[in-house]
């Protein structure tokens, strides 16, 4: 679904990826874990066209992609219900179908429809967060990448937000989640990333059995290896 | 990627933009109002010169705020830019301020000339005139959008117009001496290698002077300072990355 192939990027003497390659299955909820500054955004804004990378490629095995950043930020001078308008329209929805989409998932991610009509600025950073989760949602997108996904999110919403992401995953929609909150992901991910300046240190497969929040921390001790990463096998839970 | 019409997307968010600006509302209202006191106080003739010599401040105005404040807030990372798209909205905002300006000054423009003509006030001039203030337009646009990679919110406008004042303040001092510079600008000739670069420079800082002078070297310099602009606003926006904030 997403092949990323020896993606390195420098911003001026620092590395911030080097060589990296991974793959994300379609079909799956993949977790992408890293320390602070591991360069899990710089990826995944490489990935989503926002960076360029100085080598490398990637390629996607659909057209329609979403993607929240971590801190989703909107155009002052717009509203909700404009920017969704306007999202709709480039992704080829009618008005009226974006209208009846938007009350839907408005419901599902317990966001408030009647802030639809205020700038999306004057939000709160939890509105802005759920605004942007029902940007995307409009587009229905076959693969959707969310970095920090409970990020500004009260427990009621980050529990909305879980739950659909696993009604995503049932519709057959691919998911690469990067965040902090282990023990958030470990309910949802089937599979796993794992960054460490800048360089991938293991990709693998969750079991039912899989404490995810031990596999980071033991792939988290060890130090990356050298200039030239080794595709790296597929870690035993 | 998407399958919608972009254009429109694009146009509608920079439609907004510029509707939403107090400050455009302000410009054109004093624009209004100066043309309109101009008229009753003088004359139509008076009114008409100063639409030609001033027209292009508006796609000066329309320019503020193209790049930097919309890179640094965030709000190019969406879903609707995705893919490298945030370059094309970007080229198509300053597409947009142009239009903006130069339409507007086409639908002043008309209705004065209908006057004109009907009233046997107009003078072919003001064709020639329109058109070099089209020119000028442009390189407002372009010269304002490069400058924004670097200046934040309105003062990419802000150091075009100090610099267009200083170089008046220049000029007043230079006339109270009775030196040279002024006359040669203001000659109907530009002799000399000297005099003609000086020209060019002047050009650069106060474009509106073409509107005046419309003699080859004029309308060559401008334009080749227009494309020059624009060149280095499409490498700008070529290279630009949304890094983080």
């Amino acid at each position: 679904m997403l092949s990323a192939e020896r993606l390195t990027k420098r911003f001026g003497a620092v590395e911030a990826v080097s060589d990296v390659t991974f793959k994300v299955r379609r079909g799956a909820i993949t977790a992408f874990l890293g320390e602070n500054g591991a360069g899990k955004t710089t990826v995944l804004k490489i990935v989503t066209g926002f960076l360029k990378p100085d080598s490398g490629r990637f390629s996607w095995g659909t057209r329609k992609i979403g993607y929240l950043p971590e801190r989703p930020a909107f155009f002052s001078w717009l509203s909700g219900s404009e920017i969704l308008r306007a999202t709709a329209r480039s992704f080829g929805l009618s008005k009226s179908e974006a209208a009846a989409e938007a009350d839907e998932f408005c419901r599902r991610i317990s966001f408030d429809p009647s802030l639809l009509n205020r700038k999306v600025q004057t939000y709160s950073p939890g509105n802005q967060k759920k605004f942007a989760y029902l940007q995307n949602l409009l587009i229905r997108p076959d693969f959707l990448i969310v970095d920090e996904p409970f990020s500004a999110l009260d427990p009621i919403a980050i529990r909305a937000v879980r739950d659909l992401f696993l009604e995503l995953k049932a519709g057959g929609k691919t998911l690469l989640l990067s965040s902090h909150l282990i023990s958030e992901l470990e309910k949802v991910s089937d599979e796993y990333i794992i960054i460490k300046s800048g360089r991938i240190l293991a990709q693998g497969t969750l079991s039912a059995h899989s404490d995810l929040e031990t596999i980071f921390f033991n792939f988290s001790a060890k130090e990356p290896s050298g200039a030239v990463s080794k595709p790296l096998p597929r870690a035993s839970p | 990627m998407p399958a919608g019409n972009r254009l429109t997307v694009e146009g509608f968010i920079v439609g907004r933009k510029l509707l939403a600006s107090r400050v455009n509302g302000l410009v054109l209202a004093g624009f209004l109002a100066l043309l309109g006191c101009l008229w009753v106080v003088d004359s139509y003739r008076v009114c008409f010169s100063a639409f030609l010599y001033l027209s292009p401040f508006l796609c000066l105005f329309f320019s503020q705020d193209m790049v930097h404040d919309e890179v640094h807030s965030g709000c190019l990372e969406n879903v609707i830019f995705m893919g490298g798209r945030f370059r094309r909205y970007l080229l198509l905002k300053a597409a947009a301020a142009a239009a903006a300006g130069l339409g507007l000054g086409l639908v002043l423009f008309s209705g004065l000339a209908v006057y004109g003509l009907a009233a046997g006030r107009f003078e072919g001039r003001a064709l020639g005139q329109y058109a070099a203030g089209l020119l000028v337009g442009i390189y407002y646009v372009s010269a304002a959008g490069f400058l924004s990679f670097f200046l934040r919110a309105g003062s990419n406008v802000l150091i075009i117009l100090l610099g267009q004042v200083t170089l008046f303040a220049g000029f007043l001092f230079i006339a109270s001496q009775k030196m040279g510079l002024v006359v040669r600008l203001t000659d109907a000739s530009v002799p000399g290698m000297r005099a003609k670069l000086e020209f060019l420079a002047v050009t650069a800082v106060l474009p509106n002077i073409v509107i005046a002078r419309r003699t080859w070297l004029s309308v060559l310099g401008l334009g080749t300072w227009t494309a020059l602009w624009l060149a280095l606003l499409a490498w700008k926006v070529r290279a630009l990355e949304l890094k983080m904030r």
